[in-house]
């Protein structure tokens, strides 16, 4: 058969319109037949603030520095939701659409991507909640706020990369998802999330720092609230490990993809 | 260039486990060789099993071929499943743009083509409503009416006519027709031999995976009838 293997970059350039499509579907059908609709985006965060907020600053007098506990963790739970979220939609997105698998072809890339940009509007909404609650925090409004959309960027590739990756595994193995969700669990406080990395030991530092989303959720909360990166090799680090983890992602499914109609 | 759908000695094998000592290997299709040429009707008939849905995936290119060659040229459309890609809680119209966009039609041409392919549906009063509120005759015109505007050179048909009513199988055999003329090589996989003597040059009659007969209406048909009497 001709095999007309295109480039990331082609197929983003051929297909952009379907990925638009195929994201406003995911968007519009997620909030479809809910009162809130996407009220939904931002509650989830929000409800896991309050509660982060009472067990760990309340009853664990955990230390956040000179910002109020509360933006603090909502500052780290931003991209850590639309992660996790990515995650859960993202590894059955090719096994919930069999029709299209089995009966017509498009890159098979698609799927994750779509599925990890509708997540991107969920976090969109979640960041508006957050800017208005600086207001309230009395936190200052400072020019972070925009490079941080560069460490979304960032986390973007790397969820990309690893959905490339679990998502073509599971359509071979539905373990793929179950592994995924138990993982994102012990992920969040592998993570500095609900605390800062400060508080991690410095003798457990090195294994630590191997979790890429360190770099990510650390910088991304340093930009947002103090206009600083405290740790920009803890950033490099995880630049070039997402952009590995997209690479050979992409391999893989591009490897398997022409067995997922026979497989699904 | 003409559109062309050309297949040699084209081989499919499935590993089928079995759940104690090794897989098994099944054969879903055994050295098929055949070639449709512009203007074309290929009728593909043949019991359940026989390899018609496999031999649609290879030509839609979602599955490979074990071995053999394949050369597919052309605008191909599927028809296979009238929903790939629908959502019955989104409206028509959003339906139309994304079942359009998803055959590989820009988005431009969808605009274009928008009012024709509501009109020819006649969904006019409906467009706006969530499919799920569609009838599934209403639900069949739809998918139909995107798929033949999509201006296919190459077109998969999968037992979609054995929906709807007479009026909805009447004006699909029109477009049908009217597509033979204008060149549009069809493959037409059905069970109603009836439609297959009407719309089809030749026919492919598929037994475990191998060609039986390939040849004109009336003798696949016949032959087809002596082996499912057996």
């Amino acid at each position: 058969m001709k095999k007309t293997k295109k480039s990331f970059f082609e197929t983003l350039r051929r297909y952009h319109e379907l990925i638009f499509f195929l994201t406003y579907r995911e968007v519009r059908i997620r909030y479809k037949q809910t009162l809130l609709g996407v009220a939904w985006a931002i509650i989830q965060p929000l409800m896991q603030m309050i509660v982060f907020t009472f067990v760990f600053s309340r009853l664990g007098k955990m230390s956040s520095g000179n910002v109020p506990y509360p933006i603090f963790v909502l500052a780290g739970l931003l991209p850590w939701t639309f992660f996790s979220g990515a995650l859960a939609r993202g590894v059955p997105i090719i096994i919930n659409y069999p029709n299209l698998v089995t009966k017509i072809y498009f890159p098979r890339e698609i799927f994750p991507i779509f599925a990890t940009l509708g997540l991107l509007v969920d976090f969109l909404c979640s960041f508006i909640v957050l800017l208005v609650f600086f207001y309230f925090f009395h936190v200052p409004y400072q020019i972070g706020i925009l490079s941080s959309f560069l460490i979304m960027f960032l986390l973007i590739i790397f969820t990309m990369g690893l959905l490339f990756f679990a998502a073509t595994v599971n359509v071979f193995f539905r373990d793929a998802a179950y592994a995924v969700s138990l993982l994102s669990q012990v992920w969040l406080f592998m993570t500095p999330v609900v605390y800062p990395l400060a508080q991690v030991p410095e003798k457990f530092r090195f294994w630590y720092q191997l979790n890429p989303m360190v770099g990510i959720v650390e910088s991304y909360r340093g930009l947002l609230l103090g206009g600083a990166i405290s740790h920009p090799e803890l950033l490099i680090q995880s630049a070039v490990t997402s952009v590995a983890v997209f690479y050979f992602g992409y391999r893989f499914l591009k490897y398997y993809e022409m067995k997922f109609a026979d497989a699904i | 260039m003409d559109a062309n759908v050309f297949f040699k000695n084209v081989s499919k094998s499935y590993r089928v486990q079995k759940l104690l000592g090794p897989s098994k290997e099944f054969w879903a299709l055994k050295d098929i060789s055949f070639e449709a040429k512009q203007g074309e009707t290929l009728g593909i008939i043949g019991a359940n099993g026989a390899g018609k849905t496999t031999l649609l995936k290879l030509i839609a290119n979602v599955t490979e071929p074990t071995s053999g060659e394949i050369e597919v040229s052309g605008r191909m459309i599927p028809l296979i499943e009238l929903n790939a890609g629908f959502h019955s809680e989104l409206s028509g119209r959003e339906n139309i743009f994304l079942n359009a966009s998803i055959l590989g039609l820009p988005r431009r041409e969808i605009k274009q083509k928008l009012d024709t392919i509501i009109s020819f549906a006649g969904l006019e009063a409906f467009i706006d409503q969530p499919i799920k509120k569609y009838s599934s005759g209403m639900f069949a015109r739809l998918g139909f009416s995107v798929a033949v505007h999509c201006d296919p050179e190459v077109l998969l048909i999968d037992e979609v006519l054995a929906v709807g009513d007479s009026d909805y199988q009447k004006m699909c055999i029109g477009k049908i027709k009217e597509f033979q003329k204008k060149g549009t090589i069809i493959l037409f996989v059905s069970h109603s031999m009836q439609l297959v003597r009407e719309l089809c040059s030749r026919v492919i009659l598929l037994k475990k995976g191998e060609v039986a007969c390939l040849g004109s209406p009336e003798e696949a048909a016949s032959l087809y009838g002596s082996i499912s009497n057996r």
